[in-house]
């Protein structure tokens, strides 16, 4: 591998993973097509690099995510025993899917996820099954958290005061903001719920 | 209500935070050393870098298993050990392919 090829992966997988922390997103979905794109990888190649490198970018990442309390841990759990069981069934099906099929099903999913980005999000939920398995987070009965609290910390949150937000009405910090359900995304966007509020 | 507290958040987070940088000081040494023409010992290296890599998420289950062990929530030991078992089948379906 010469130095100018390092390079040139070294500056891909950084602007993937760039990418991939902002939006939330697993940095393969763009480093398989960059790979196989600009540097001329097979699909496979590329899919087995980029399974690594999502594993070091969701680690690195993920400590920010914890650190600010946005991490349900409990559900986080669930979540990964039907996680590992589909990437078992991957590998056990990765050498028998043909090549075509593999860009088919790239492409569908590159789809679906520029879909799901482009659709505005949802409102917080109340309620629902996952507070009845305990996955849910909760803030006790009676807390406000209704649709003119959720405005108003909208409106704080879009003025530039995300903090101002966070502490007029969770005096105890990030925790109970992490207890009530909900997530500061990015300047200029609302506190959005992440899973059901109990 | 999800009580697996701060405490556990803030112990995960340092855990991950921490090993990412482990491992990516260890790949960029394996990556000197190959610029310098050590091919062995780099390939060696940026090996050991990509095992931590691996390993980081394995660890942090193990983490999270003992936390709930110590709650006693045996559920989500079972949720975590199974977690575990499946990387585990994982890992020797992979060596045999």
């Amino acid at each position: 591998m010469t130095l100018a090829l390092e390079a040139q992966l070294f500056s891909v997988s950084l602007a993937s993973s760039l990418l991939g922390g902002v939006l939330g997103m697993a940095s393969g979905i763009f480093i398989v097509p960059l790979l196989v794109g600009l540097l001329g990888l097979d699909i496979r190649a590329a899919i087995a690099a980029s399974i690594i490198s999502v594993v070091a970018c969701s680690a690195g990442g993920s400590g920010a995510g914890l650190r600010a309390g946005l991490v349900n841990i409990r559900l986080a759990v669930v979540l990964e025993v039907a996680t590992t069981l589909g990437a078992l069934s991957g590998v056990l099906v990765f050498g028998l899917v043909p090549i075509a099929w593999l860009y088919g099903l790239f492409a569908a999913i590159l789809l679906l996820s520029a879909r799901q980005m482009w659709q505005p999000r949802g409102v917080p939920v109340t309620g629902g099954r996952a507070c009845r398995i305990g996955l849910g987070h909760g803030g006790g009965a009676g807390r406000a958290r209704d649709a003119a609290f959720v405005e108003r910390e909208a409106a704080l949150a879009v003025r530039g005061h995300p903090g101002r937000a966070r502490n007029r009405d969770a005096p105890e910090g990030i925790w109970r903001g992490w207890r009530a359900g909900r997530a500061w995304i990015a300047p200029g966007q609302a506190w959005r719920a992440r899973w059901p509020a109990c | 209500m999800d009580s697996s507290g701060p405490g556990l958040a803030r112990t995960l987070a340092s855990l991950l935070t921490r090993g990412t940088w482990v491992a990516s000081i260890v790949i960029a040494a394996g990556l000197l050393a190959s610029w310098e023409g050590k091919e062995a010992r780099g390939a060696a290296l940026t090996t050991a870098g990509i095992v931590i890599v691996i390993l980081l998420p394995i660890v942090r289950i193990g983490r999270v298993m003992a936390y709930f062990a110590g709650l006693g929530e045996r559920r989500f030991v079972g949720l975590c050990a199974l977690v575990l078992a499946i990387i585990a089948l994982s890992v020797l379906v992979g060596m045999q392919s």
